[in-house]
């Protein structure tokens, strides 16, 4: 599918006010660590699928892999519903969809489930990873989302937030 | 605006997305707020009773943003197009983004924090 306007070029994609402050937005989210890198990682993953995004697809996060993050854990994220996942992650999963599958049909049994597994503070920070891992919503709408790399690509996040993008993985 | 409960658990991050919501705001979005209202949360759409084209147009976009932005069509960008230039096409989806978000992120908050 083709771009339907110009693709951005730069690190705050056009370079509008909103766009900067949308910039420094993500950049502040993706440094607030009270999550496990792993349930990050599962939550993105969900947004990248959900919203289509092809090149977020592609990507695995640099600390969540060195956490312990594989692809059969990654697969598991489509029907989270019905895997193995622990009750953490798929708390966190029915979190991300409440934010952007369900908003209006949130179950009233969600908090309670949260909060056993997350403090308050875990749960406005999941909030904010999903509002983080949505903006390629704009980007995918009019297709101008990066392209993805073929095959999985590491991405590692820099101290100021910034994400550094290495070398091609290897699924084993 | 950001929920007080966001805020006071993760002030600073939140104090950027309120900026950044401040700089979206757009006279032209009130109604396509209401119909990511009645999209999102089954409230009254808005009436559509001799709104220009432009607007209609918007209105689309806006529904369609909100249920999957994988299913937005070459004709509803468009029908955009047809009527704003790319950097106008830009700033209105990156604010119907931040609307979006804006809404859901509210009423999630409200029910789990």
């Amino acid at each position: 599918m083709s771009a339907r306007i110009s693709p951005p070029t730069g690190s705050a994609r056009y370079g509008t006010p909103l766009d900067r402050a949308m910039r420094d937005f993500e950049r502040a989210v993706v440094r607030i660590d009270g999550v496990d890198p792993i349930t990050t990682e599962l939550v993105r993953l969900r947004c990248a699928r959900v919203h289509d995004c092809r090149r977020c697809s592609s990507m695995r996060d640099d600390a969540a892999l060195r956490s312990g993050f594989d692809e059969g854990l990654g697969a598991k994220i489509d029907d989270y519903e019905r895997s193995d996942l622990s009750p953490r992650h798929k708390a966190a999963l029915r979190l991300a969809d409440a934010m952007i599958l369900t908003p209006g049909a949130i179950e009233e049994s969600l908090r309670d489930e949260l909060r056993e597994h997350f403090s308050e503070a875990q749960v406005a920070e999941l909030c904010l990873d999903v509002v983080k891992w949505s903006v390629q919503k704009a980007l995918v709408a009019l297709r101008i989302e990066p392209p993805p790399n073929e095959g999985l690509t590491r991405m590692a996040a820099n101290p100021d937030g910034s994400f550094t993008f290495g070398e091609p993985l290897v699924v084993r | 605006m950001v929920p007080a409960s966001i805020s006071r658990l993760q002030p600073e991050a939140a104090g950027l997305l309120a900026r950044a919501q401040e700089l979206a705001r757009m006279e032209r979005l009130a109604l396509c707020r209401r119909a990511l209202e009645a999209t999102l949360f089954g409230a009254e759409p808005p009436t559509t009773d001799g709104l220009d084209a432009l607007t209609l147009a918007q209105l689309e976009f806006a529904e369609q943003f909100a249920v999957s932005v994988g299913g937005v069509s070459d004709a509803q960008v468009e029908a955009l197009r047809a009527w704003l230039t790319d950097d106008e096409l830009w700033a209105f989806v990156a604010a119907i983004y931040e609307l979006d978000m804006e809404l859901r992120l509210a009423r999630v908050a409200e029910a789990v924090l």
